[in-house]
């Protein structure tokens, strides 16, 4: 386009009258020159270059948008989970729950709480005296359970969630197995588990094996109150990393689910729950176990628990769902990580 | 005009000092020529809308409609007869898919959308909590906002939809996650073509209409060769 106008430049300073002298002639011709190159540079286009309107605003090659609805972030939420005792044919809610855990969830910063309560702890149960924790279960069902944990912490629990031996090994091969790294080998026949240290994925068989071995712990049923924590732990970093990849995969965690506990969630809730659950950081899950030490109430043997330590992580949690770093309480099983390496 | 001295004395003289028109006098037709050609060019591949030059744009929306590949259902119930949830699941995807049409239509295929880069009646398929997030999206989830200077032509490829159902204990449905996959070429205005790809799952719930809870979506857009010459007389290919 320069061009032309320059030719038509050219052909006015030719055909210009030489009336006025030489070097105005120059002049003039020259700024004809420039201002006819600059109109055609700036409005011209050659053969086969785009105008600059249909360049793309933005390229767009790979993209990547998601949202998942969660729960209102602005108090924690403590689910109590449970684990009956109950043998193929007894009554799930009636027997005793020999696994008993207050996960607390902070939706706001993405952290959950895992608190181990031993079997034997010596507790005041709602309208029944002082008894075993887990004897709640047998004469209140889930509920009292309930109760009795939130009388100790001061802490009001927001849902229950049962599971049994049979319903705990489907629900793990539901999604099929659980990727746990084993710190430690555990070795139990009691409870049939023979399990290596390191990262490894357990069946529904070898993962009850691995909750119920109590044997070859040096703090019995501590260590294995951990182990279980650890299980939830586990499973809770496996869903988020397999939700990563593929969200549908919360409808099978929560099938899984919903086959084989028994519940209080409302099922309306349970998607909601589900994605918070896929937005909390897995690595800085604390798993925690109440301290105590073994005693005797009558001709029972009993646990009786760290009142002081039972306050402070109490109130902790009860505040954010997040126990401070000086009140978490030594690991039962530390021992035997460090003799692991 | 003060009389030469020379031609007092009878001399012809030089009419050289006589007052000549000013030089813009050739410049200003000469730029008025250039602009007018450099217009003539910048205009005539018809780039920028000029009633006056006339508009040969078409706004049809392309017929489209997904294909359902699968549907599964999810018992939450441990006596679930697995076999008629799924049916059910299959039913419910048939239900569900023309909504998807719509969403993805208004979404890549509407003219009347994409051209001015409004897609008001794309949000209208999210939740309220969902809405934010996906305005916020408008160039993964939609074709853009600046489609209208990027795209002459959009057309419809082949597209599916996989479902999963969610059932309630009472084996009633409940939720479902969409898995799509949707494929759209486009004429951009430089004459080059694009393969819009958009692939991800939504979760939808029935709230009086199915809406979008949930999506996580990606787009794998791609530079594409044009398509072959329709034969006269052919339809245009659909989904």
């Amino acid at each position: 386009m320069w061009g032309l106008g320059a030719t038509c430049s050219l052909w006015a300073g030719l055909t210009e009258r030489p009336t006025t002298p030489a070097p105005r002639r120059r002049a003039t011709t020259l700024a004809t020159l420039l201002v006819a190159w600059l109109a055609g540079t700036a409005l011209g286009t050659s053969p086969g270059t785009a105008p600059a309107a249909a360049r793309p605003i933005m390229q767009l090659e790979q993209a990547h948008a998601g949202y998942v609805p969660t729960l209102d972030g602005s108090e924690p939420i403590f689910v109590l989970l449970l684990g009956s005792d109950a043998r193929p044919g007894e009554e799930i809610d009636g027997q005793r729950a020999d696994s008993i855990h207050l996960v607390g969830i902070n939706p706001e910063k993405g952290r959950v709480s895992i608190l181990g309560f031993p079997r034997d702890s010596y507790v005041s149960i709602p309208g029944y005296g002082m008894d075993k924790i887990n004897a709640a279960m047998t004469v209140g069902g889930p509920d009292l359970v309930v109760e009795t944990v939130e009388g100790m912490t001061g802490i009001t629990i927001d849902y229950w969630a049962l599971t049994w031996f049979e319903g705990f090994e489907a629900m793990v091969n539901d999604v099929d197995g659980i990727t746990v790294d084993v710190p430690f080998p555990v070795y139990d026949t009691y409870a049939h588990a023979k399990i290596d240290a390191g990262v490894q994925t357990l069946n529904g068989r070898e993962a009850l094996a691995f909750a119920r071995a109590r044997h070859a712990l040096p703090q019995g049923d501590f260590g294995r109150s951990e182990n279980q924590g650890l299980l939830i732990a586990s499973t809770l970093a496996q869903f988020k990393k397999q939700f990563r990849k593929d969200p549908s995969r919360v409808f099978d965690y929560v099938g899984a689910g919903l086959r084989n506990i028994r519940t209080d969630v409302p099922f309306d809730q349970v998607l909601a729950l589900a994605f918070t659950a896929s937005t909390l950081n897995a690595n800085k899950a604390q798993n925690m176990v109440l301290p105590g030490s073994t005693g005797m109430a009558g001709d029972t043997s009993v646990v009786n628990l760290d009142q002081a330590a039972l306050q402070a992580i109490s109130a902790d949690m009860a505040d954010d769902a997040i126990v401070k770093k000086d009140n978490v309480p030594p690991s039962p099983n530390a021992a035997l990580v460090e003799d692991d390496g | 005009m003060a009389e030469d001295p020379q031609t007092s004395r009878g001399v012809r003289t030089n009419r050289s000092h006589r007052k000549r028109p000013s030089p813009l006098v050739y410049v200003i037709p000469i730029v008025i020529v250039g602009l007018g050609i450099g217009l003539f060019l910048f205009l005539r591949d018809g780039s920028v809308d000029i009633p006056i030059i006339g508009d040969d744009r078409d706004d049809t929306v392309p017929a489209f409609s997904f294909r359902m590949t699968k549907a599964t259902g999810v018992a939450t119930s441990a006596d679930a007869e697995v076999d008629s949830l799924n049916a059910q699941a299959a039913d419910l995807g048939a239900q569900v898919t023309p909504v998807l049409d719509e969403l993805y239509t208004a979404a890549f295929l509407d003219p009347g959308n994409w051209r001015d880069g409004d897609y008001e009646q794309v949000w209208g398929f999210f939740t309220d909590d969902a809405r934010p997030a996906a305005e916020a999206a408008v160039e993964t989830l939609t074709l853009g906002a600046a489609a209208g200077d990027v795209y002459e032509t959009v057309q419809p490829d082949k597209s599916t939809l996989s479902y999963t159902v969610l059932f309630d204990p009472d084996s009633s449905p409940d939720s479902l996650v969409v898995r799509v996959s949707f494929s759209a070429l486009g004429e951009r205005i430089d004459g080059t073509y694009t393969q819009i790809v958009s692939v991800g799952q939504l979760f939808m719930d029935d709230l009086g209409g199915w809406k979008v809870t949930a999506f996580d979506v990606e787009r794998e857009d791609h530079e594409a060769e044009p398509p072959p010459p329709a034969p006269s007389g052919s339809a245009t290919p659909s989904a």
